[in-house]
């Protein structure tokens, strides 16, 4: 009933969403900050990924890296303007981030305007052109570096500090951190996997146009991390996994599917707003067992 | 008190038509306890946030051990030294007690080498357990910090600071809702850590517990400050009387 190559799509497409829904944590789950407009950043890195191989010539295995870097730079220029502001106004700032990228996709020659960017062309390893069932596998590699990535970032001390300024911006200033400092890092970081996730999308669908990055991508990416369990290591997979299959599930009931997924949110807010693996969920088992026996070694060691 | 390690110059602070302090100058001798009292609204908690940099003087200056404090921002002040608490608890409340006192170390440097290695040294672990134990928080080490009573917040607060290993520790009412002989445990916690070295300013509407634990005290009323000297100075100090004690204030701090 399903062919394979569907399989294939949806589940290349869901690892994309575990990437940004991963970077979009560091920036909201971690350090706190609110990000309305990851999309733009994922489009930054389609772009100039698309950019790079098809008007520049270069390879995949090139332009992958200047995009993340392209991507790194624009979000860190943008950090530093944006992040001056807090809460709800840096939530409606990045949302003018978003469209203003939009806008400049749609409207500028040199960006393909509405009919987008196409003939992307797929990477070569080893002479041989690598097919959507092949670059999956390159994909769910990827997948497992930024998960090794995030692991890292989530215990080691600047993860440590980002999550002190999510939790009390002036207490943080008063023990000497650097709190722009920090949410300037967490946005970069953030926004580079964006970027990675970008490159990677552009060379599977091989035609990208600026609405695949319009703002109700970067409420999609956020109902993830949201629904996963923002600031915690798997939440963003989890949401991810859901969310980017939940529409294919329910292929089913048609008309109906919208409605279904709506109502589960809105359920989901309401019972468990700190998302399926965030504090107070039953699926927390494994998360709490591991925190449990962290504070164990703690006790111990005195 | 020959020495002087920290001076705050003729500081003046507004918010629209309101002047919070006018003019205040103070002069705090090298390991000092140094009290500021005065009623709510005196000016005592717009003093630590000038000085700590929340908030930037109006005018005058402010110096640590002969550096300039005024015009840096929050965490350059720290950097240099100066740890606070706050009158309302402020502590990073998702994250572990033990968590929050390793957060004082390095005074917030970006180690490279933090970078990939895990959140917290071994020896700084050791550290934290230390300064928990000195302030009866030993068995806390694991827990949520949200998750403490009220007493014991302020008590990780405290460690916390600690952990800064800082020249100047401003503490914002530190007996707020403490119990009688949780606030006596505490002052004699201030007094260590001065025989240690440290350098305490203290702002406390309590004046039994200000008057207790302080080597001199500086009143505050209305953002200009009224009087200052020895404890017992200030207690017979007729202004002070007037302009404080007179309020019926003092009847029920003492109760």
């Amino acid at each position: 009933m399903i062919s394979s190559l569907y399989l294939v799509t949806v589940v290349t497409m869901t690892c994309i969403y575990i990437i940004l829904a991963s970077g979009l944590n560091i920036i909201t789950g971690y350090a706190g900050q609110p990000n309305l407009g990851h999309a733009a950043f994922f489009g930054i890195g389609a772009y100039a990924s698309a950019l790079l191989t098809t008007k520049a010539g270069l390879s995949f295995w090139a332009a992958l890296p200047l995009a993340i870097l392209i991507t790194a730079v624009v979000g860190l220029a943008l950090g530093v303007i944006s992040l001056r502001v807090r809460d709800d106004f840096l939530a409606i700032t990045t949302i003018g981030v978003n469209f203003v990228v939009v806008s400049v996709f749609l409207y500028f020659t040199f960006f393909g305007r509405a009919l987008g960017l196409g003939g992307i062309p797929r990477p070569t390893l080893f002479g041989y052109n690598l097919q959507k069932p092949q670059y999956l596998v390159l994909v769910l590699a990827v997948v497992a570096l930024v998960m090794a990535l995030c692991w890292v970032f989530s215990r080691s001390r600047l993860g440590l500090m980002v999550t002190a300024v999510r939790e009390d911006e002036i207490a943080a200033r008063c023990l000497g951190l650097d709190v722009t400092r920090l949410k300037i890092i967490a946005f970069v970081l953030g926004t580079s996997l964006a970027g990675l996730a970008g490159s990677l999308y552009a060379h599977f669908m091989t035609f990208i146009s600026p609405y695949d990055f319009a703002f109700p991508v970067s409420i999609t990416i956020m109902c993830m991390v949201v629904l996963g369990g923002a600031g915690t290591l798997w939440g963003p997979v989890v949401g991810a996994v859901v969310l980017a299959s939940a529409p294919e599930l329910l292929r089913f009931i048609q008309d109906y599917r919208m409605l279904v997924y709506g109502s589960l949110l809105v359920l989901l807010m309401l019972f468990q707003p700190s998302g399926l693996l965030g504090m107070g969920s039953a699926f927390a088992g494994r998360e709490l067992r591991l925190a449990a026996r962290a504070r164990g070694r703690v006790n111990q060691g005195g | 008190m020959a020495d002087t390690i920290f001076t705050v110059r003729s500081v003046t602070k507004a918010f629209g038509g309101l002047t919070a302090l006018k003019a205040v100058t103070l002069e705090v001798g090298r390991e000092e306890i140094f009290a500021v009292i005065g009623p709510n609204g005196a000016g005592k908690t717009t003093l630590f946030n000038v000085i700590s940099g929340v908030y930037r003087p109006d005018e005058g200056e402010i110096y640590l051990a002969g550096r300039p404090l005024h015009g840096l921002t929050t965490h350059r002040i720290a950097r240099l030294g100066v740890a606070r608490t706050f009158q309302i608890t402020r502590l990073f409340k998702q994250l572990t007690v033990l968590d929050n006192v390793v957060l004082g170390f390095g005074r917030g440097d970006i180690d490279p080498r933090g970078l990939v290695g895990g959140a917290r040294r071994p020896a700084e672990v050791e550290r934290a357990k230390e300064l928990l134990a000195a302030v009866g928080l030993k068995d806390s080490a694991g827990l949520t910090a949200g998750t403490l009573a009220y007493g014991d917040q302020r008590r990780l607060e405290l460690a916390r600071a600690m952990a800064m290993d800082p020249t100047l520790l401003l503490l914002d009412e530190p007996c707020a809702g403490l119990t009688h002989h949780e606030a006596l445990e505490l002052a004699a916690l201030i007094r260590r850590l001065k025989d240690s070295g440290v350098t305490v300013v203290l702002v406390e509407h309590n004046m039994y517990v200000a008057m207790g634990v302080a080597d001199r005290v500086a009143v505050l009323d209305h953002g200009e400050k009224i009087a200052e000297g020895s404890p017992e100075a200030i207690q017979r100090d007729p202004v002070v009387i007037e302009a404080y004690l007179g309020r019926g204030e003092a009847g029920e701090d003492r109760a």
